[in-house]
């Protein structure tokens, strides 16, 4: 696959962002990777779960929370 | 006849020989060295072979086990160790050159559980770098040396089934005890995310990352499991959750069970041979006793993106520092995926860690129903060394590394516990692995009915052809 300018441009400037260097060489591997997660990132973005307040992101995950809920 | 070597006990069996005085721990240390030295030239498992240091451990066990302090069923067992998980004074890698001579200075939970109960550290195993994929070179497959064992934890499944090590610990985030267990024709075990304490293992994704249990049996894997379960004060994911005897539990039969085979998702793409495989096997637990019902797994197509999105910039925040002083020490690949969870949006993390919790509560409502779920594990036997996709009969093709994980997933985004057996060969003679999925700290169902299982099949008994040569082909190649 062929990748434009400007879509390696973006992702070195996104790595710049992150204070992340990309070298040529790895920008040619990770754009693959990178558009390929973006397609399925799209599909993720688009799932609406409503508020917040209605589902909390589990930034301490533990199964044994889900087990305590339901009891 | 001649007498089986105690190479090929499994451990459940090894452990009654040597509690009854009929079989010398050191003997049996032994016999694994000498088969290691005629195999692993081919297979390339070990990192580190603990020779002498085993040799003297079977002295120590043998001389306890004489004096009336017998600890248990894994007194005098030789064991391995994927190679990310620390070990007090032995060299610890990840396979990486990172942590190419990093020695710690302490153990690992799970390794001082295991020397608790008596086991003796055989070696340490290959991984793939940082666990991060499913190759693990430079080892190669038991079963045919020009394929890959499955990752991340290969060594591990690799020396299990080529009879260099009688079981082995690894981990798993994305599958990476189940894949290669199935690639390798062995039973691999993740239990329920915090039934096994994570202190002292090199993480790859703090949130998806389980250590599970290898061995030739369901029985094995369950006496693993009840030496390294239970609560630990040094993992702060740990649970308090009871641990039942898994090993006792295995007599209660499986007759009433209920489980559900998937009618979405989990048949999808599969290479013939697996499909049929498993299809088989489904019919071995219908006349078990047990009842095959249909479910569905909602969401399950979105596993793999939830998945990633939150296992990528997990992993690279473990490696943040290092991806900017030593980024020449990765390989390509693991860099460009450390580079990837850099560039995910905390938006994105977020959304996936909602979604999760999503699936994992609709998981519970369609456990609610079946005690466990019935799957391949992996989609297709195991691949060429080199191949890194693959397309499927019906026309659908994958990145290699996406394919292997796309069944197995769901249990770590979950964090409910899987189990893999194999099931059957293929017409390469390459194994095929069934999966089980279980309600959350249920492991010991999933390995009853894993157990009742392989009573009435015979694929865990079949040596892979590595083994045979070794052997002057006694048996037909």
């Amino acid at each position: 696959m062929d990748y434009t300018r400007q879509q390696q441009q973006t992702l070195v400037h996104l790595a710049a962002h992150a204070d992340l260097a990309l070298p040529p060489g790895d920008v040619r591997v990770l754009l693959p990777w990178f558009l390929g997660a973006a397609a399925g990132l799209g599909e993720l973005r688009a799932i609406d779960l409503g508020g917040v307040e209605q589902i909390e992101p589990q930034t301490r995950f533990s199964v044994a929370d889900i087990v305590d809920k339901r009891a | 006849m001649t007498a089986p070597s105690p190479r090929d006990l499994t451990i459940a069996e090894a452990g009654d020989a040597i509690r009854a005085g009929r079989l010398s721990p050191v003997d049996l240390v032994d016999a694994f060295l000498d088969h290691i030295a005629a195999v692993e030239p081919a297979v390339k498992a070990f990192v580190t072979l603990l020779g002498e240091d085993a040799r003297d451990g079977a002295r120590a066990a043998e001389h306890e086990i004489q004096h009336g302090r017998y600890r248990g069923p894994l007194h005098g067992i030789p064991l391995v160790l994927k190679d990310i998980i620390a070990t007090a004074g032995i060299r610890t890698t990840a396979g990486s050159r990172i942590l190419a001579n990093w020695v710690p200075d302490h153990d690992a939970t799970v390794v001082a559980r295991l020397a608790e109960a008596g086991a003796i550290l055989l070696g340490k195993v290959t991984t793939h770098e940082f666990a991060f994929d499913i190759y693990t070179p430079p080892t190669c497959n038991p079963w045919d040396l020009e394929r890959i064992p499955g990752g991340s934890s290969g060594g591990s499944a690799a020396s299990v089934a080529g009879r260099m090590a009688p079981g082995a610990i690894g981990t798993d985030t994305g599958g990476s005890v189940r894949i290669p267990a199935s690639l390798c024709g062995i039973v691999g075990l993740k239990p329920t995310y915090g039934r096994v304490s994570r202190h002292g293992v090199i993480p790859l994704s703090w949130s998806l990352d389980h250590v599970g249990t290898m061995g030739r049996t369901a029985g094995d894997a369950a006496l693993l499991l009840d030496a390294i379960a239970g609560f630990d004060p040094k993992d702060t994911t740990s649970a308090r959750a009871d641990h039942p005897d898994a090993f006792e539990g295995l007599v209660k039969g499986v007759a009433g069970l209920c489980v559900g085979v998937p009618t979405n998702f989990f048949f999808d793409h599969l290479a013939a041979p697996v499909a049929a495989r498993v299809h088989d096997a489904i019919q071995v637990l219908d006349r078990l006793g047990i009842r095959v019902v249909p479910v569905t797994v909602p969401k399950a197509h979105i596993v793999e993106i939830v998945g990633d999105t939150i296992g990528f910039p997990e992993t690279s925040l473990y490696h943040r520092r290092w991806l900017r002083e030593r980024p020449d020490d990765y390989s390509p690949t693991v860099r460009a995926g450390l580079q990837l969870g850099e560039l995910c949006l905390a938006t994105d993390y977020l959304q996936a860690q909602r979604l999760r919790a999503v699936v994992a509560q609709e998981l519970m409502e369609t456990l609610s129903d079946v005690d466990a779920i019935v799957t391949p594990t992996t989609p297709v036997v195991a691949i060429r060394q080199g191949q890194t996709s693959i397309a499927f009969d019906d026309g659908h093709e994958e990145t290699a590394l996406f394919a292997y994980c796309r069944l197995t997933y769901i249990a770590n985004v979950t964090g409910f516990p899987a189990v893999s057996v194999p099931c059957g060969l293929d017409p390469d003679g390459l194994p095929v692995g069934l999966q089980l999925i279980g309600r959350p700290f249920d492991e010991g169902l999933l390995l009853r009915i894993a157990h009742a299982y392989q009573q009435e099949t015979e694929w865990h008994g079949i040596t892979p052809p590595v083994v045979r040569k070794a052997d002057g082909a006694r048996q037909p190649l």
